[in-house]
Parts: C-alpha cells; sequence; structure tokens
C-alpha cells in the first residue's frame, strides 16, 4: 500500500511514520535496525529513507596548495537505500 | 513496510535519475519523496547537474512522465508504466531561500499540480503554525494531505542550529524553556515532552499522519510515539 492508500484505507485516524538516515560510512547496518526495532510495534504506515550527495573535503598538498575531493559520508544508491528497510 | 526513498534533483542527471527510478520500480518500490535537495555542503547555493532538475517540481513531472509510460529515452517505443505515489516538501515557515511565504506557497502549488499526491512538511515546533499553513494551502487550492513532520529537541546543539538551518522560530513558551536547560538531557527532556504535546494537539486535530525525523533518537520517539498512540 502506497502513503495515499494508506491514508485513505485510516479514514481520519492518524497514522504514525517516521524518517531514518543510511548509516554513515564505516558504520554498520545493525545500527539502524536497532534504531528501527523498537518503532516498529507501532505498526509505521511508512518509513522514509534519506538521500545524502556529496561532499567536497579539501587536503593539504605538500606543495602547500589545497587539493579538493567529494567523498560521500553516507554512501548508498537506490538498490541499497531499500535493502535495509525491514519487512 | 513500505520505504519511502527520497529523490533528489541536486547530483543527479534527468537520465541517472530515471535508471534510478527504473530500479526502484524493479525493486517493488512505488512511493517517493522528491526534493529539489541540499546544496552541496560547503557551498552556499544549490546548483543543479548541468542535465539535471533545478526544481523539484519538474522531478515531479519526470516521476508522473514515468508514470504515463513516457521515459526520456525517447527511442521506447511502448514502455512499462511505473506507479509511483509522489510526496514533496512543504514548508510552513517558508523555505529558507523562498523570497516570502506567498511565493513559496505558490511553489508548492506548482509541485502539487505537477502530480504530487501529498506533502510532509518541514519540522516545526509551533503547532499553529502548521494549522497556519494547512489553512493558507486549500485557501489557494493545494487539497492534498499534508503530513506534520515532527523532531524532539535533544542537544544543545539543535537551539542554534536549526532555527539558522531550517529557518525555523521555536515559540516564545519553548524558548523561555529552553534557556533554563543546563545541558542535552535536560534539553531532551523538554523537547520530548514538548514532542508529545504538540503531537497529541496534531492527532486530535485529524492529520493524516504524524511523521518523525528520528536522526537516531528512536528510543525518545518510541516514548513519543507510547503516549500519543
Amino acid at each position: 500500500m502506497n502513503v495515499i492508500e494508506s491514508i485513505n484505507k485510516a479514514k481520519g485516524e492518524t497514522l504514525f511514520s517516521f524518517e531514518i538516515l543510511p548509516p554513515l560510512k564505516g558504520s554498520s547496518i545493525k545500527k539502524l535496525y536497532a534504531g528501527i526495532d523498537p518503532l516498529m510495534e507501532f505498526k509505521p504506515s511508512f518509513i522514509n529513507v534519506t538521500y545524502h550527495r556529496e561532499e567536497y573535503v579539501y587536503k593539504k598538498q605538500s606543495n602547500g596548495l589545497l587539493k579538493r575531493s567529494a567523498t560521500r559520508k553516507r554512501p548508498e544508491n537506490d538498490q541499497e537505500q531499500l535493502g535495509f528497510v525491514p519487512q | 513496510m513500505e520505504a519511502v526513498p527520497h529523490l533528489t534533483c541536486g547530483g543527479f542527471s534527468k537520465e541517472e535519475t530515471e535508471d534510478a527510478l527504473i530500479d526502484l520500480n524493479f525493486l517493488g518500490i512505488n512511493n517517493v519523496l522528491a526534493l529539489r535537495g541540499d546544496p552541496i555542503k560547503s557551498e552556499s547555493n544549490f546548483s543543479p547537474d548541468s542535465d539535471g532538475h533545478a526544481y523539484a517540481k519538474e522531478l515531479v513531472g519526470q516521476i508522473v512522465a514515468m508514470n504515463n509510460g513516457d521515459y526520456i529515452s525517447d527511442d521506447l517505443v511502448n514502455a512499462e508504466s511505473t506507479d509511483f505515489c509522489i510526496g514533496v516538501a512543504g514548508y510552513p515557515e517558508k523555505h529558507y531561500e523562498s523570497m516570502s511565504p506567498k511565493t513559496d506557497l505558490k511553489y508548492l502549488k506548482e509541485k502539487v499540480d505537477a502530480g504530487a499526491e501529498y506533502i510532509v512538511t518541514q519540522m516545526f515546533f509551533d503547532n499553529q503554525k502548521y494549522f497556519d499553513f494547512v489553512e493558507k494551502c486549500r485557501e489557494i487550492g493545494i487539497e492534498v494531505p499534508i503530513i506534520p513532520g515532527l523532531k524532539p529537541l535533544t542537544k544543545e546543539r539543535h537551539i542554534s542550529f536549526i532555527p539558522k538551518t531550517f529557518n525555523i522560530d521555536f515559540p516564545e513558551a519553548l524558548a523561555s524553556e529552553l534557556e533554563k536547560c543546563k545541558d542535552d538531557s535536560s534539553i531532551s527532556a523538554l523537547g520530548t515532552e514538548w514532542c508529545i504535546q504538540q503531537s497529541k494537539e496534531l492527532k486530535a486535530a485529524g492529520v493524516p499522519s504524524l511523521h518523525y525525523y528520528t536522526m537516531g533518537t528512536s528510543k525518545l520517539v518510541k516514548e513519543i510515539v507510547s503516549a500519543v498512540y
């Protein structure tokens, strides 16, 4: 059931939903699950998963100039975004 | 469980957006929240991908087109239609880049007219701002459900960060209580209680959903939800 179908089916009852962030690079998916677990008993109608684009970091080179490079702190692609939402 | 991935304009060409939507469709995902997205962190202004969308309404348009079987790759014949339910963001206290509340509402109307089926709001701490926002939306013909977004304050850092970053005011009653808080734990207790009161009032007003920005505070959100539902 998509969001609008859930709202329509609720017939005026207020649903419960929440938003999560994908894990930081180097962090574990288990932590994210552990964060979701306590909320599952309230039967969320939907869970939003945020998207985080690249950031620029500046590193000093041996010649003293700064070098800019792009990095992603919460790497994900669209497939992975959804893989971790519990069924 | 229904997942609602956020899809942004920033960082995606139209073709990459199309590919992402195809992936989501193959995964059986039929919700997306269409956003312009933030500027790159170290940059003050948003700049779209050279072949990407500049505004969320254009992204909504692309998704709606795919829902009608119309892909940007124009050599496709009889392409499968997708079935995405599209949400967009609304700003009860105006998007920080909008010139005025009225222009901000006009942009929101354009997103809905483009095909968004519901709105999720930015967080707010004064329910009256939400109620006024909904009223103004209805006045200009925005008929779709408007889901309030809520976040419990939990850290000293939030107190300066949230007003500055999101153009959100704390109501005086909350601000004066916050002034008395000495540390994160007192802020978190106050923030949780405030969020419970907000939630109860919004639920009593019959809002479509209470949508929480958990941000690693799911234990507190559990406390709030337990008190409300």
